[in-house]
């Protein structure tokens, strides 16, 4: 076994002893599984937050942009930067404190509280499931993918270990060890991404020269304006990709979960901060990394690979075995999310909702594991057999996820009008139009983003249904002080707190 | 500098700078947060539950408008 396999092995072990470990010291109620008891601080917060949402597209699909589109690139960059930032000071205290007061565990869940209808659930959970479900078999792949080209290891063998250890550590110790594994794999994933930056930069000797040198091949890669130059931009897109990165994580559903187990509304405050820290040491890298590589390795078959030949190029063979296991942290963490996020829908926000509504905490926790066992295997099943494009999958789950979620979690927490037809209006539409949008090619054709013109027809579709059809469906008087509520800084009055009850989407206040 | 176009340099070290900035403004504005943290401390250590408020206690505005 070579030094670069002993360090994923390390790795591998490590994950799984915080599984082990999170069993231990975690809450065995439906709370405690999904939402780590609403415990955690500010640090776990940021970095669980900003690991879930950089996949292994951040080694793969950034480093191939680049290489393909040298500075141009850097606008998926840009506004990756704030989507941290962004996500916690619109939602984050809002949605942890309506959560509780609503009584919600699930990020799905808490859209049927705040919009009272069993329509919400049933709607946004299968678009959920479906779009998660696509995304997590991505990161399966991009997991095998990277184990073979380290290990040596078949395909189908690294597939599954790769699937096998992610699946352990999440069916023992459900949110709270995705939380603490994606904490630490943040820590590595940061460390291996400066450490090829560094090497990089030493290999082409300074960034200049990096810079002079590749402006000899082609003067437009140094531009924001694409290989082609300034003529040939296509704006929709640049509007769509600093849009796709910076708001699209507020409609993920996978992400948004961070908010609602944070130990206090306040935490969102100090998690912003490591965000953004984190951010800027960690984005731009990949990209500068991808467009280094046309120095160092310009007749690159796969520009996918590019950062993994940088790193195997330039580092010696203990540094690689490191930058490996931050490769496999940045997609093990956004694939435990995922998997303990679609676990989670199946089992709280569809099975216990409209099939045996009389679960108890103890059944519910094993309905989600045994859900999270089962899309592990039907995703290792199809990765195995027929597997997609990495990169294709991933923007496409990702585009519609955000379509679709943006407006309603956003409006949830700060507009008080925003109500149930406005709601199912703007799920069905953002969906519809963002699928369409890629399906038919118009995004060739317009040159402009799915998710711009997603985003676009579910806040207009929220907007005016809510508007024109307040009389008719007004928001509950609950949910309003609930708002209310939130929008004051206090702790939360008894009277307010919503317990978990059967009647999910009219439960009323405890004492009511 | 760097060897890049100045327009590169502009976007790439200027949007980064908006974030920052945005961060900070938003700390600062989000201050008035540490209270809420002092109001549930109270409850906590009065025996009464992590999120119940205490008799009395009168729930600060929101500070700023970013969150």
């Amino acid at each position: 076994m070579n030094l670069e396999t002993w360090f994923l092995v390390i790795y591998f072990i490590a994950m799984v002893g915080i599984g082990v470990w999170t069993l231990k010291i975690g809450n065995k109620d439906s709370e405690g599984y999904l939402l780590g008891g609403r415990s955690l601080g500010p640090a776990v917060t940021a970095l669980r937050l900003q690991s879930s949402s950089m996949s292994g597209y951040m080694f793969l699909g950034a480093g191939s942009l680049a290489y393909t589109k040298g500075y141009f690139s850097l606008w998926y960059a840009m506004g990756d930067i704030g989507g941290g930032v962004l996500n916690l000071s619109i939602l984050g205290r809002r949605m942890r404190k309506l959560s509780q007061i609503l009584g919600s565990l699930t990020s799905i869940e808490y859209l049927e509280h705040r919009y009272p209808s069993p329509w919400i659930r049933a709607i946004a959970a299968p678009v959920a499931v479906f779009c998660i479900f696509f995304y997590v078999m991505s990161q399966f792949i991009a997991g095998g993918r990277g184990l073979e080209m380290v290990t040596g290891i078949p395909y189908a063998w690294a597939l599954l270990i790769a699937v096998g250890v992610i699946v352990f550590y999440t069916f023992l110790g459900g949110y709270l060890a995705v939380a603490y594994t994606d904490f630490v794999q943040a820590i590595i994933m940061l460390i291996g991404m400066v450490w090829i930056l560094i090497g990089t930069m030493q290999a082409v000797g300074g960034w200049t020269a990096g810079n002079n040198a590749v402006g000899e091949i082609n003067p437009n890669l140094l531009t924001m304006w694409g290989p082609d130059g300034f003529g040939s931009v296509q704006w929709g897109v640049i509007i769509g990709a600093v849009l796709v990165f910076s708001i699209g994580y507020m409609g993920w559903p996978h992400v948004n979960v961070s908010h609602m187990a944070m130990k206090r509304p306040s935490v969102a405050r100090t998690a912003s901060m490591y965000a953004t820290g984190f951010n800027l040491l960690f984005i731009p890298a990949p990209y500068i990394v991808g467009i280094m590589a046309l120095i160092l390795l310009p007749n690159l078959d796969n520009p996918e690979l590019a950062v993994f030949q940088v790193a195997d190029t330039v580092l010696p063979n203990f540094a690689v075995g490191i930058v490996m296991a931050g490769i496999m942290a940045a997609i093990m963490s956004t694939a435990d999310a995922l998997l303990l996020q679609s676990g989670t829908i199946a089992s709280q926000d569809l099975f216990q909702r409209f099939i045996k509504k009389d679960m108890s905490d103890s059944q519910s926790v094993w309905v989600s594991r045994f859900t999270v066992l089962i899309l592990a295997i039907i995703g290792y099943i199809v990765a195995v057999n027929d597997p997609p494009a990495v990169a294709e999958v991933v923007i496409f789950s990702t585009t519609v996820l955000g379509a679709a979620f943006v407006p309603v979690y956003v409006a949830a927490a700060w507009w008080k009008k925003a109500n149930v037809p406005g709601a199912i209006s703007s799920m069905v539409l953002g969906t519809v139009s963002s699928v369409v949008w890629q399906l038919t090619g118009l995004v060739d054709v317009t040159g402009v983003d799915p998710m711009g013109i997603g985003i676009v027809c579910s806040t207009l579709a929220l907007i005016l249904v809510s508007l024109a059809t307040q009389k008719s469906h007004p928001v509950p008087a609950h949910v309003v002080a609930a708002l209310k509520e939130t929008d004051k800084i206090g702790a939360i009055p008894a009277h307010m707190l919503t317990g978990q009850n059967d009647a999910l989407a009219a439960q009323v206040p405890k004492d009511a | 500098m760097f060897g890049l176009p100045a327009a590169t340099v502009a976007i790439i070290f200027g949007i980064p700078a908006i974030w920052v900035i945005y961060t900070l403004v938003f700390v600062y504005l989000s201050r008035g947060w540490k209270a809420e943290d002092v109001a549930e401390d109270k409850l906590t250590a009065g025996g009464s539950g992590p999120t119940t408020s205490a008799p009395g206690h009168r729930s600060e505005p929101e500070n700023g408008g970013m969150a």
